[in-house]
C-alpha cells in the first residue's frame, strides 16, 4: 500500500455558529487543496466522515453535498460513518480506492456541527453511537458508558481520579500552542478534580468539550505525484480495521479495547513496524480514561500501565513517546466526524517538521481513531515518505 | 423502534422468567438473542432460563443525560452479571449506593407511551 498525503488542513476547532456544514467543509478542503498544485477539478473521489448531520443539520448525504458545493458534482462520492471513528474509516476507503486503481486523487475529511444544537440534543446524538436497546433505554449515556469502563479499569488496576487527571493536565498543556485547538488555557490537577460530576468518575474536564470542525487530506497514488511533479512528505504506510459488540455489556473486559488492539496489530503488520518503531502518537481521548486504553491498545506500555506512562511524564510532548501533541479531543475538541482525519493531519505536520509542538525528527506517527465505546476501531501508520 | 426481543425480555423479567440465549455448541451465553455465537460461530444458540439476581460488575451516576431523562439527574446506571455468564445494563432503582460485588434484583419500570426500563433494585 503506497498512497500519499499530498494536502492536509484543519479548520480551527471550536464554535462556527455563523457557518453552515458545507461552508465549515469547504474552509478545510480548499486549504487541503491549496497545499497541493491542483484544483478541484484534479479530484476523483470524495469521502465525507460526518455522524450526526441528520440530526443537528437536518442535513444526510454529505458526500454528495460536499462535492456538489466544491463544484465537482459528477465525481463519486460516499458518507462514511462508523460514529466517532467516521473520518478514519473515510481514509481507509480512499486508501481502497486508490489501492483498487479507481482513484488517483482523492478528496477525503470529515466535518461535525455540535455548538448550535445545544448539550441535550448532542448528549442524545452522541447516545446513538451505543446500543439503543441495552444502553440508551436504562439512562445510561456516552460519558456514562465511559465511566463504567473507568470504574472496571480502575477496579482492575491501581489508577486513581487523579492519575486520569494527569490525561487532561497533560493535553490541555498541549492545546495552548496548537492554533485550531478548542481549548488554549492549561488546567490544573485541582481543577480537574474538582470540576462539576458528569458520570463519576469522570468529570467535566476529563471529557472532550463540544466541537464545530472540519479536516481534509489530499491522498494520491504514487504514480499520480510522479506524473505531476509533485513530492509529497508524507505515506500511509499501515492500516487495520477491527471490531467488537456494540454493548459494553456484552464484553468479557470492559477496561480493555480490543478492536483498537487488533487494528493496531493489522496496522503495524501491514508497514512492517513495532510499537518501538513509533515516534509519535495521536489517539482518540474522548474521555481521559480513553487514553489510557489508547496506549494500551497500540502497545506503548503493558495492560493496567497506562496511567503510570502518562505520569511518569513519557507520553508528554517531550517524553519518549509523545501522544497528542495537538492536545487531542480533550483540548483540541471533537467534531466527531472530522476527528480521524484531524488526527492524520496532526501527524502529517509533526512528520513534515511544521507540528506548533514539534517531535524532533519525528519520522513514524500512528493515529488511534475508536468509534462508540471501542465497537470499531481504525488505527493509521504513517512515515515520511521517500 | 425498539426491537421486539427487548419487548418480549421485558415482559419475561416482568414475570420472572426471563431468558438468554447460549450455544448448543460451545456453551457461550449472551444478549442480545442471537442466531449464531460469536465465539465458535455456529448458529446454535438457543433460549435457556436467567436468574433473576445478578451482581454489580460497574455502576456510575449520570449528572448530565438525554433529553429523555431531563430532570432525573443524577440517577445510577448498573452493569450487573447473572449466574448464567450474562451481562445487562440497567437503571439502579431508589438512591442507595452500590458496589462491585453487592446482589441486585433485575426488574422492570414502565412509563407511558415509553419503551420499558431494565432495573435492578439492591437485594
Ligand atoms: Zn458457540
Amino acid at each position: 500500500m503506497t498512497a500519499l498525503i499530498a494536502g492536509a488542513a484543519s479548520t480551527t476547532f471550536g464554535k462556527h455558529d455563523d457557518l453552515s456544514a458545507r461552508e465549515l467543509f469547504r474552509d478545510a478542503a480548499e486549504a487541503a487543496i491549496g497545499l497541493v498544485s491542483l484544483t478541484a477539478v484534479d479530484i476523483d473521489a470524495v469521502y465525507v466522515g460526518n455522524f450526526m448531520g441528520a440530526l443537528t443539520d437536518d442535513q444526510g448525504h454529505m458526500g454528495a453535498l460536499m462535492a456538489d458545493y466544491l463544484g465537482i458534482p459528477d465525481v463519486p462520492t460516499a458518507t462514511v460513518e462508523s460514529a466517532c471513528a467516521s473520518s478514519g474509516t473515510a481514509v481507509s476507503r480512499a486508501v481502497d480506492a486508490i489501492d483498487a486503481g479507481q482513484a488517483d486523487v482523492v478528496l477525503v475529511g470529515g466535518v461535525e456541527m455540535m455548538y448550535a444544537t445545544g448539550i441535550a440534543v448532542i448528549t442524545d446524538a452522541l447516545a446513538n453511537a451505543a446500543d439503543n436497546e441495552y444502553e440508551n433505554e436504562a439512562g445510561l449515556t456516552f460519558p456514562g458508558i465511559y465511566a463504567l469502563m473507568a470504574r472496571e479499569y480502575m477496579n482492575t488496576y491501581d489508577v486513581s481520579e487523579e492519575d486520569l487527571a494527569q490525561v487532561a493536565v497533560k493535553n490541555r498543556r498541549n492545546g495552548v500552542s496548537n492554533p485550531i485547538s478548542q481549548f488554549q488555557e492549561e488546567v490544573t490537577i485541582e481543577e480537574v478534580l474538582e470540576a462539576r460530576p458528569i458520570a463519576p468518575p469522570l468529570g467535566l474536564f476529563d471529557c472532550c468539550p463540544i466541537t464545530d470542525g472540519a479536516s481534509a487530506l489530499i491522498v494520491v497514488s504514487p504514480e499520480f505525484a510522479a506524473n505531476h511533479g509533485l513530492s509529497p512528505d508524507v505515506r500511509i504506510a499501515g492500516r487495520g480495521q477491527a471490531g467488537d459488540t456494540l454493548a459494553l455489556q456484552d464484553r468479557e473486559d470492559m477496561g480493555r479495547t480490543r478492536a483498537a488492539e487488533r487494528a493496531a496489530e493489522r496496522a503495524y503488520t501491514a508497514a512492517g513496524i513495532v510499537p518501538e518503531d513509533i515516534d509519535v502518537c495521536e489517539v482518540h481521548d474522548c474521555f481521559t480514561i480513553a487514553e489510557l486504553l489508547a496506549v494500551e491498545s497500540l502497545g506503548l506500555c503493558e495492560r493496567g500501565e497506562g496511567a503510570t506512562l502518562t505520569t511518569t511524564g513519557e507520553t508528554a510532548k517531550e517524553g519518549r513517546i509523545p501522544v497528542n501533541t495537538s492536545g487531542g479531543l480533550i483540548a483540541k475538541g471533537h467534531p466527531v466526524g472530522a476527528t480521524g482525519v484531524a488526527q492524520l493531519v496532526e501527524i502529517v505536520k509533526q512528520l513534515e517538521g511544521r507540528h506548533p509542538n514539534q517531535v524532533p525528527d519525528s519520522a513514524i506517527g500512528v493515529t488511534h481513531n475508536v468509534g462508540g465505546s471501542g465497537a470499531s476501531a481504525v488505527v493509521h501508520v504513517l512515515e515520511v515518505a521517500g | 423502534m425498539t426491537a421486539s426481543w427487548y419487548e418480549s425480555f421485558a415482559a419475561a423479567v416482568d414475570r420472572e422468567e426471563p431468558q438468554y440465549r447460549r450455544c448448543a455448541a460451545c456453551g457461550e451465553s449472551g444478549l442480545p438473542p442471537r442466531q449464531t455465537c460469536p465465539t465458535c460461530g455456529e448458529p446454535e444458540m438457543i433460549d435457556a432460563p436467567l436468574s433473576m439476581s445478578a451482581t454489580v460488575v460497574a455502576a456510575t451516576e449520570i449528572h448530565v443525560t438525554t433529553p429523555k431523562f431531563e430532570g432525573e439527574a443524577p440517577y445510577t446506571v448498573v452493569i450487573a452479571e447473572f449466574d448464567e455468564n450474562v451481562r445487562l445494563t440497567g437503571q439502579l432503582s431508589g438512591n442507595e449506593d452500590v458496589r462491585p460485588g453487592d446482589g441486585v434484583t433485575v426488574g422492570v419500570e414502565r412509563r407511558e407511551d415509553w419503551p420499558p426500563v431494565i432495573t435492578f433494585t439492591p437485594s
